[in-house]
């Protein structure tokens, strides 16, 4: 798939970093690291609606991975920066997204949920509904909580 | 029986098949953690492989926790119960094989990752033997957890390919 195609695809997939809801989610593992995961989370969400790539991008790994249901292979992080930057200069984004899972162990955590994604053109055109699940697993590394892998699924479209 | 019901059943034995994905870590899978921990995951991953080799349903569902569920595009999430009738099923209509690269596998406190892809050929038998063996390319990501002492898959989310 060209790269054109895949942007919007992989930037509706890192939107799955969302906020767990600490009165439904599903978690485990020490307070501490349920903290700290809870804050890399804000600050993704915080860097996204600020349109803040380099604030965004800090979340993820050195050699973070990121692969979505449809598209070939693996983006790595700095495909899915360009993605970030296309996104935005394209599209006004809204995110409603459920984190039904957190848990931590060691220096390993994962979380998994489900989103509803709305991207409206800047210059003008149909909204995008797109909605999904997503597994990611994170790494601590120098005391700092960072996604290493992440794989999203697009559920499918709705029929027209 | 009709097209649709014939296509949903398709649909669930290479969904199922997703899961073959399992597979003892090759020379050249990336690791990190104790490597005891490491090794005792490899082991599970062979009990699963050869449960699944043997057609063993209860040897390759001991790999499951109980609160196990996996995940695909198309469906929603199954629980293990789900997924063993999957298993049945499958290996009542196919005689399956697999190729995996598992590309990674980490262990840190009572948590595990693995994930990579696979090639999975299942070849229909019984009243359907000589048609059209079915492959299934995809990749994987899953994630295990310590649970007194014994490694369990937790999580599981697969991307099939398309199909061939």
């Amino acid at each position: 798939m060209p790269l054109k195609h895949a942007i919007p695809a992989a930037a509706i997939l890192l939107a799955t970093l969302v906020p767990p809801d600490a009165g439904a989610i599903d978690a485990s593992g020490p307070g501490p690291d349920l903290k700290a995961l809870q804050q890399r989370i804000d600050q993704w969400l915080d860097g996204y609606n600020d349109g803040d790539v380099a604030r965004m991008m800090d979340v993820f790994s050195i050699d973070f991975t990121d692969e979505i249901q449809g598209t070939p292979g693996e983006l790595d992080k700095a495909r899915v920066t360009q993605a970030f930057r296309a996104l935005f200069a394209k599209y006004h984004t809204q995110i409603d997204g459920v984190t039904d899972e957190l848990r931590a162990s060691g220096d390993m955590a994962f979380d998994r949920g489900h989103y509803t994604l709305t991207l409206t053109p800047k210059a003008g055109g149909a909204t995008i509904t797109q909605q999904g699940r997503f597994l990611e697993v994170w790494k601590r590394e120098g005391g700092t909580w960072r996604v290493q892998h992440i794989v999203d699924m697009h559920d499918p479209a709705p029929a027209p | 029986m009709t097209r649709i019901k014939r296509r949903l059943i398709l649909v669930l034995d290479l969904g199922i098949t997703g899961l073959l994905a399992w597979s003892a870590a090759r020379a050249g899978t990336l690791t990190s953690g104790n490597p005891q921990d490491v090794s005792a995951v490899q082991q599970r991953i062979a009990q699963w492989t050869e449960g699944y080799n043997a057609a063993d349903v209860p040897k390759l569902g001991d790999v499951f926790s109980p609160d196990f569920s996996f995940e695909q595009q198309g469906t929603p999430p199954l629980p293990k119960e789900a997924v063993l009738k999957g298993y049945t099923a499958l290996f009542a209509k196919y005689d399956s094989h697999i190729e995996v690269d598992t590309r990674e596998l980490r262990v840190s406190g009572d948590m595990a990752y693995d994930r990579g892809s696979y090639i999975a050929t299942s070849t229909p038998k019984g009243a359907a033997a000589g048609s059209k063996p079915l492959v299934q390319k995809g990749r994987f990501l899953e994630v295990w957890k310590r649970s007194g002492g014994v490694w369990l898959t937790q999580r599981f989310i697969n991307i099939n390919d398309p199909a061939e």
